[in-house]
């Protein structure tokens, strides 16, 4: 079975690595300038006056706006995990390669649970402005809930996104062991 | 726990509460997640080298102490990052806040992607 995949899909192995490299790069930076200049700056403005209107209707409202353009990366996600099975199937990898089933458990262990709750936070019912106007009116108590939940969400997850960015690169590229 | 400092209304659009976390979370969070992060990907590498690779030598101190540095790098690194992010060591100095009065655009409802 993975023998007739691998021989029927060896052929397109750089056209599917066109496809994942690129998804890869996108899902990676595609939030980074975003994230650093614009979301970060506003939420400790927030965290240093956390009373004051103007910050926290800035805060709203730009984290709204960043809810949105994760759009980009959640696209970009599902096409890097389906070009990378394609990948390996096409390639012919198996557990022999070490450098390839390190960067599968970084990937699997880190973007697996962190994904499946952020398209909750971000898009589906979990999201900050689907949470407020649940009930016809706006309910700004569960606003800010949905708010702090997706902070502490930020927090956690922002230095395993940097450990990844960096093992993961480095695997892929130097292929080590 | 509602703050005593809340000056706005739940039902207002400026409502705010203060944000909950303190050093002291941080630190456990990132020993936490640390412990996640280099167990479970310790563990995964391991059992798929040895179940489909046949490699024993995964179960052995000389592959398994990179676990242990990983979490003891990560802990420290997970922590200084989650600091920096919720503004511990950012400088005040360094922003000027303009009262200014805007429109701000709203989509009317929420969509789910964008």
């Amino acid at each position: 079975m993975y023998e007739t995949l691998h021989l029927a899909l060896a052929p397109y192995y750089l056209y599917i690595k066109m496809v994942h490299v690129p998804a890869a790069f996108l899902w990676f930076m595609s939030v980074l300038s975003g994230f650093s200049y614009y979301l970060v700056p506003v939420m400790q403005a927030w965290r240093r006056n956390q009373n004051d209107r103007g910050h926290t209707e800035m805060r709203n409202w730009v984290f709204e706006r960043f809810d949105q353009s994760v759009s980009v990366e959640h696209v970009a996600y599902p096409l890097v995990m389906i070009s990378g099975v394609l990948l390996f199937v096409a390639g012919g990898w198996n557990a022999e390669a070490g450098w390839l089933m390190l960067k599968l458990a970084i990937v699997v262990v880190i973007t697996v649970p962190m994904e499946t709750f952020d398209y909750y936070i971000s898009h589906l019912n979990g999201n900050k402005r689907y949470q407020r106007d649940l009930d016809g009116e706006p309910d700004w108590g569960r606003y800010e809930d949905a708010m702090h939940k997706h902070w502490w969400f930020f927090l956690v997850t922002t230095p395993p996104i940097g450990f990844m960015l960096f093992s993961v690169i480095y695997l892929a590229f130097t292929k080590p062991f | 726990m509602e703050s005593d400092t809340t000056k706005t209304q739940q039902s207002e659009l400026a409502y705010s509460r203060p944000f909950a976390g303190t050093p002291k979370h941080y630190f456990w969070v990132s020993v936490a997640a640390s412990l996640y992060l280099s167990m479970g990907i310790y563990l995964f590498y391991a059992l798929v080298r040895y179940y489909f690779a046949g490699d024993g030598d995964v179960f052995t101190w000389q592959v398994f102490r990179y676990a242990l540095l990983c979490f003891l790098l990560y802990t420290a690194f997970s922590y200084r990052t989650m600091m920096k992010y919720d503004g511990a060591y950012a400088d005040p100095d360094k922003w000027v806040e303009k009262e200014v009065t805007v429109k701000l655009l709203e989509p009317k409802e929420h969509r789910r992607f964008g």
